[in-house]
């Protein structure tokens, strides 16, 4: 008798659910036909006499709200902020920052930040600190909106601290940033930290200005001995004077530091590189062979028979086969 | 004496009955709870644009296919429409026996390359390497039949360059966002060695080109429909509270992201089980436990793939029987996990848990049933007593399907028309009358497999009916096609 009662209650909770649903699911499609149009024209000229907005239509609207945002360059993002003022979603936003419904938390940190309200730094400033990563980047990209200066340097400390933070997630919000605003902050980071803390801000080192960077790449890629930022740091050099540090690397205990010594030669070796990496090309370690095959394919200068005559006269049978297959894929796909 | 025993058999139906329910009570609770914030975390990522950068996590899409002529171009398809900033795709043919090769060559203008593949993993030789002229991100490895999936698939990792590896069927169609969803984890815990997403049924749905274009239900296949059920429950509330709890014990082999470091370091997919899915994320357990260091496999649970189910009863029976085969052969050859020392809820709970009321249910339940009908018949069983144990046992079933259908409407809304949960409603009811003991019988005999070392034909028939094009029987290499579902089809004994 409990559970027929309670069978007969789960099937009207859902089919309320979905009239529920199918309710909502017309009412934003109704919201997005008002409010659609009234945001288009809203690029071109500052808006006058808005209709106004329901609160139960609030987080939907400043949903499309958004995604105006994000899908514009710099014009009309002013006028898109006057109307959220003038339909006084600003201080809907400022208190439902501090909500507990999810949705409408994630909203409004974002909404702030495209509005660069200053009135809800300490909030989001509170929340990139002690919320979950996805919430805490959401409020970080806000407050990187609303004053990437100020906001950078507790920033980057908290990137190089926070290991689930994602770093898909924060490389963008860098990038956004710009590397005006983030070379200097970024080094002065990086300068401070070691281990796997520096391995993470090393990730983000190209998106700062390779003219600065690359001084403390070098120093970096001379002086480290964990493995970890020497493969961080392979990854990102690009100077000529570093060279004879990279190929001293060719012949590292580490297989992963040789490989990735072989790429960066790859990248920018000369043809003074050739016998090493023909060298290299018999290491013990198959990823090592592979790439220094392939980065002798793609130094300057280097042709198809000068490849194959390298295959035909090493003496050792691995480099032989590596080079050829190497020399035949280039052939075959170009 | 017998009646005796037979009496005892009754109590102990008795008891495994409280005890299933009680569990599936306690995980849908805790999935009513999780799977709301769990979704609304990432609503933005799905609501809004995201613009590429270039610090996403790299991805081998990697398809095994054995005489899959008739949907491996518009599998393909699909995949190359995926919005992930960068991935490459990795078709296995494993030596198949119709055109599969030739239809890959022609339709992606495939050239052949010489064979640079480190070989890490156990698998039969590759014979050659293709790669589109027209998508630089495909490529297609041609090797000998290795007479499973397992096989192939370890050739695909030994071929695939990035470090994320995603092993996918043939038949699997993808929504635009399942891998940027799925790569979460990976994001955000450098600890996460494996993550799962969700199945969904697509029979009744409209596939064009790859693309689900509608999602439907096929609604006069109550076979079909009972799957759909039986996915629901999985998927929903079942894998959301083991991942809560942090003991999530499988993931699918329709859809999975892995470490691909992680697999080479277990050692690849074995080739000695009939669900090498489910056994490598046992291993991957075990190894990760008895090592000591730390991982983490999660569970995704609006990363949906969705795959073609069985429409005929003798395929469901097959596909079942070796399932439940192979969910048995895994857990036994993984045994070390029970009650394992440094194993967490997974070692005392989960793991526990799947022996008692997933791989050996079947004979619990086949045992109540023989017993009932034999206590009734000698009259030593009053019809009252039975009745209203079936009535009960029914009862909660039917509840707990509900409660997904409830969850599936809150979260998810997947199926539009009203009269689609009108049938899952009727679908829901009418499982318990036929379906749910007939599946005990063929998880009996799963088990009954596996006690004996019993070997079925390992090749299935599919009918990849409901793609939009290119329909057609195909036949595929069993272990390709699908992944086990465990959601308690014993808590009906």
């Amino acid at each position: 008798m409990v559970t027929a009662v309670l069978l007969l209650l789960l099937v009207a909770v859902i089919l309320a659910y979905r009239g529920y649903n199918n309710f909502h699911r017309r009412r934003v499609t109704r919201l997005h036909e008002k409010w659609q149009p009234i945001l288009v024209d809203c690029l071109d000229q500052a808006p006058e006499n808005l209709p106004a907005i329901s609160k139960k239509d609030i987080a939907d609207f400043l949903l499309l709200w958004n995604y105006f945002h994000e899908t514009l360059r710099e014009a009309g993002k002013d006028n898109l902020n006057a109307t959220a003022i003038q339909l006084g979603l600003d201080e809907w936003s400022l208190r439902a920052v501090s909500g507990r419904n999810i949705r409408n938390r994630l909203t409004a940190i974002q909404t702030i930040g495209w509005l660069h309200d200053t009135r809800g730094w300490e909030a989001l400033a509170n929340i990139m600190k002690t919320a979950d990563p996805v919430t805490a980047l959401c409020a970080a990209k806000s407050l990187l909106r609303i004053d990437s200066e100020k906001i950078l340097p507790s920033f980057l400390e908290l990137v190089a601290e926070k290991s689930d933070w994602s770093y898909s997630t924060v490389g963008k919000l860098l990038k956004e940033a710009g590397a005006d605003h983030i070379t200097e902050p970024l080094l002065k980071e990086i300068g401070k930290r070691s281990g796997k803390e520096l391995v993470r801000l090393l990730r983000f080192v190209d998106i700062a200005f390779a003219d600065r960077s690359a001084p403390i790449i070098s120093r970096l890629i001379r002086k480290e001995k964990n493995v970890e930022v020497l493969l961080s740091c392979l990854r990102a050099v690009s100077l000529p004077d570093d060279l004879k540090t990279v190929r001293k690397l060719l012949k590292h205990e580490d297989w992963r530091v040789r490989t990735q010594a072989a790429i960066a030669l790859g990248r920018f070796g000369t043809q003074e590189d050739i016998d090493r990496l023909a060298h290299a090309a018999g290491d013990q370690s198959w990823w090592v062979r592979f790439r220094s095959a392939q980065a002798l394919a793609s130094l300057p200068g280097m042709t198809n028979a000068m490849l194959r005559d390298l295959a035909e006269n090493h003496n050792n049978i691995f480099a032989s086969e590596v080079l050829t297959k190497v020399r035949e894929e280039m052939e075959a796909y170009g | 004496m017998l009646w005796d025993l037979l009496l005892t058999v009754q109590w102990l139906c008795l008891a495994f009955f409280v005890g299933i329910n009680v569990s599936y009570i306690v995980l849908c609770l805790i999935s009513f709870l999780a799977l709301p914030k769990i979704v609304e975390r990432h609503f933005l990522l799905r609501e809004l644009p995201q613009p590429h950068t270039s610090y996403e996590i790299p991805i081998s899409l990697m398809v095994t296919a054995y005489n899959e002529e008739a949907v491996i171009v518009e599998s393909v398809r699909s995949l190359l429409q995926i919005d992930y900033p960068e991935y490459e795709i990795v078709v296995v043919n494993d030596g198949s026996k119709d055109k599969t090769l030739e239809v890959m060559i022609d339709a992606f203008d495939m050239v052949e390359l010489p064979v640079t593949v480190r070989s890490r993993l156990p698998h039969k030789p590759i014979t050659a390497v293709y790669r589109s002229k027209l998508f630089p991100q495909l490529r297609m490895i041609d090797k000998e039949n290795g007479g499973c999936k397992a096989d192939a698939s370890n050739a695909g990792i030994d071929a695939s360059i990035f470090p994320l590896v995603s092993p996918l069927d043939a038949d699997t169609v993808l929504e635009r966002d399942t891998h940027k969803l799925l790569v979460q984890p990976f994001l955000e815990d450098s600890s996460t060695v494996a993550v799962g997403g969700a199945v969904r049924i697509a029979n009744g749905c409209l596939v064009k080109e790859g693309v689900l274009v509608e999602k439907g239900l096929a609604t006069f296949k109550p076979l079909v429909l009972f799957q759909v059920l039986e996915y629901l429950r999985a998927f929903l509330f079942v894998r959301v509270g083991w991942a809560a709890l942090d003991a999530l014990p499988i993931i699918s082999g329709a859809i999975g992201l892995f470490d691909r470091e992680a697999v080479v370091e277990v050692g690849g997919y074995s080739r000695e089980t009939h669900a090498e899915d489910l056994e490598i994320i046992l291993r991957m357990h075990l190894y990760y436990i008895e090592s000591g260091k730390k991982y983490n496999i999660a569970n995704v649970p609006d990363a949906n793939c969705w795959t073609e189910a069985p429409e005929t009863y003798k395929i469901l029976r097959k596909q079942r029987v070796r399932w439940h085969q192979g969910f048995v052969e895994c857990l036994w050859f993984n045994r070390k996990l029970v009650f394992n020392r440094k194993g967490g809820l997974l070692s005392w709970v989960s793991i526990p848990f799947q022996f008692v009321f997933e791989a050996f249910s079947p004979l619990i339940e086949i045992s109540g049933y023989v017993s009932t009908i034999i206590l009734f018949a000698f009259g030593h069983l009053s019809l009252y007593g039975a009745g209203i144990f079936f009535v009960l046992s029914v009862s909660l079933g039917i509840l707990l399907t509900f409660t997904s259908i409830l969850l599936e409407e809150i979260i998810f809304h997947t199926y539009p028309k009203t009269t689609h949960l009108l049938t899952l409603f009727a679908a829901s009811v009418l499982e318990n009358f036929g379906y749910r003991q007939i599946n005990a019988i063929w998880r009996f005999t799963g088990l009954l497999y596996w006690a004996i070392g019993y070997e079925e034909s390992r090749v299935m028939i599919r009918s990849a009916s409901w793609q939009g094009q290119g329909g057609g029987e195909t036949s595929s290499q069993e272990g390709s096609k699908d992944s086990i579902i465990s959601e308690g089809h014993g808590s009906k004994a």
